[in-house]
């Protein structure tokens, strides 16, 4: 079982640009760090680094989207211990920006469709862009590293047509008006679930209680809010498992802690 | 130097390399290869720059690959080299990196298609007759002031000193301004010691100070006088290269090398399905923005979360939060 000095939470979603995982990392030590949890933290850009390193690190926590948790559950005895949300939400969709003239996803049958994902993961069957869904195999996928070099490659006729996150689109339309004039929205993704925070095997339960309260505490300092802003959330809400079905513990003043 | 990357099936030839010499892996690696016709990678030199295009390359790529290293060499060219090197393949296309990998690559084999990056000068050293595209080093100029905006939402003036042989950058410039809304003040030296002067002229008129790699503006004094400057008089410094934000510069956008790997496995596709229809060269799609956070908080920006998550890096010297 893995002790408070040397638990490890190891961190994938395929949504986070890879180029970014350093500034994610250093706000990570200095977050974990002014907390004393005892808790260090990994980020992998790649899949297959994660499952690699799931079963040889042994890490106590890992923040995972439901998809890499549905796989390793079993094998990892995983349990959830935080549901993070953005603006009130625990799941997010994407949506296929195009230009006029394409009226249907048909159009973009062998289009170059710009995204922000892995190189490796575009035709995972579980990916959480779920791209292949919305413009099917004939299509080519540019990965980027962000939801911005999609938009930008779009608006400057670069590509067909790009995947990307509406808040993201509305940033670029506030700066760039008359670029992001000529683009519409041909499609959605279904609802993606956000990352949660599961236990491993190497770790009980006292001891990751302990761990899931601490982080949800992090909000509570600029640090942490920092941490928990860069991983994409805007809060983390503690769960208990109750029969094998996740429980929000109605916890108000730990969800005013965490409140911005 | 020859190293071997075969993509799909290559793992148990990398498990026999990490325990076998270098150049026997190679030479197994390459007899393996006999059977497929893949892509050659070609890499001009072992620079580490040419390692994220060739990754992202061979992760976005179905092809199978095997990579060469060109070598400066007093008793064989580098076609020779690369076709001893690949003599045993049949390559269905070739990714060169960098302007010599492309050039000898379209001597090696001038019937197979070729695709170029990282080329500095390209469109000067490489033909682009028959089947030979590429991705381009340099990034649309609107693309970069887009990306400026997003960090310095208040923009409106950008300073821009180039030498007087330059004319291209500051006519590119003008036209992307024009169509985002911004203006470009714009001031011409014919000696490196003539910059300090031209930036007291322009600066209490603009926003930000737009230093790009013209080799009589950029040294070493003059960097340093124009980030000293800029930050006491609250303009924005603005650079291509991440050591200038190390080194007190706001932010650099420069073009993102894997990026440019995804972008050439797409073009080797095409290339090669549908050899009569030859796309042009392309511009760099993804881009490396890199912030210094201190130097954000000396010109009252504000990084929050949103912006933090379009920069690759956020340097903070200080490591202090904000």
């Amino acid at each position: 079982m893995a002790r408070a000095s040397d638990a490890e939470l190891f961190f994938f979603s395929p949504d986070w640009a890879p180029g970014n995982l350093s500034t994610l990392a250093e706000a990570a030590d200095r977050a974990l760090s002014e907390s004393g949890l005892g808790l260090s933290f990994q980020a992998f850009a790649r899949y297959e680094d994660l499952v690699g390193q799931l079963s040889t690190a042994r890490p106590a926590l890992v923040l995972v989207p439901g998809w890499v948790a549905a796989e390793h559950g079993e094998n990892l005895q995983l349990r959830a211990l935080l549901r993070p949300t953005r603006n009130g939400r625990d799941t997010y969709h994407k949506v296929l920006m195009t230009t006029k003239g394409v009226s249907s996803l048909a159009g973009l049958a062998n289009a170059t469709v710009a995204a922000a994902v892995h190189p490796g993961s575009i035709d995972y069957p579980a990916s959480a862009s779920g791209i292949r869904s919305l413009v099917g195999d004939g299509a080519r996928v540019l990965p980027v590293p962000k939801d911005i070099d999609a938009l930008l490659a779009l608006s400057f006729g670069q590509v067909d047509a790009a995947l990307v996150t509406p808040a993201q689109f509305e940033i670029l339309a506030r700066v760039n008006p008359r670029g992001t004039d000529n683009l519409v929205e041909l499609g959605r993704t279904p609802e993606i679930p956000l990352p949660r925070l599961y236990a491993t095997r190497y770790i009980d339960d006292d001891e990751a209680n302990r761990l899931a309260a601490g982080i949800a505490k992090l909000s509570s300092s600029s640090r942490g809010r920092q941490f928990i802003n860069l991983l994409g959330f805007d809060e983390v809400e503690l769960l208990e498992i109750i029969n094998g079905e996740d429980r929000v513990m109605a916890d108000n003043t730990n969800r005013k802690e965490v409140e911005r | 130097m020859i190293r071997s990357n075969w993509n799909k099936r290559g793992q148990r030839l990398a498990l026999l390399a990490a325990t076998t010499a270098l150049l026997m892996a190679a030479s197994m690696a390459f007899t393996v290869g006999t059977a497929v016709a893949g892509v050659i990678i070609v890499k001009s030199d072992d620079l580490p720059q040419y390692t994220p295009p060739a990754t992202a390359f061979r992760q976005a790529s179905k092809r199978e690959s095997i990579e060469v290293v060109l070598r400066s060499r007093l008793d064989q060219g580098d076609s020779e080299f690369l076709k001893q090197a690949a003599s045993t393949t049949r390559p269905s296309a070739v990714f060169a990196l960098g302007s010599r990998a492309a050039i000898a690559a379209r001597e090696a084999f001038p019937e197979t298609p070729l695709v170029f990056a990282m080329a500095l000068g390209w469109s000067r050293n490489i033909s682009t007759d028959g089947a030979t595209t590429g991705v381009s080093v340099e990034l649309p100029t609107a693309d970069l002031f887009v990306r400026f905006k997003l960090i310095i939402p208040g923009l409106h003036r950008i300073g821009l000193i180039t030498s007087d042989s330059d004319s291209r950058t500051v006519d590119e410039a003008r036209a992307a301004a024009s169509e985002l809304g911004l203006e470009i003040l714009h001031e011409t030296v014919r000696h490196h010691d003539e910059v300090a002067g031209a930036y007291r002229r322009i600066r209490s008129r603009i926003d930000a100070l737009w230093m790009v790699p013209d080799p009589v503006v950029v040294t070493r004094e003059n960097f340093d006088y124009l980030s000293t400057r800029c930050r006491n008089d609250g303009v924005a410094f603005l650079a291509f290269s991440e050591n200038f934000v190390k080194a007190g510069a706001l932010l650099s956008v420069a073009p993102s090398y894997s990026t440019m790997g995804s972008q050439a496995a797409l073009l080797v596709e095409q290339l090669i399905t549908d050899p009569g229809n030859v796309p042009p060269v392309q511009s760099p799609l993804g881009a490396k923005l890199v912030v210094n956070a201190d130097t954000a908080k000396a010109l009252g920006l504000d990084l929050n979360a949103t912006t933090i998550h379009m920069a690759d890096r956020v340097i903070t010297p200080t490591r202090e939060g904000f």
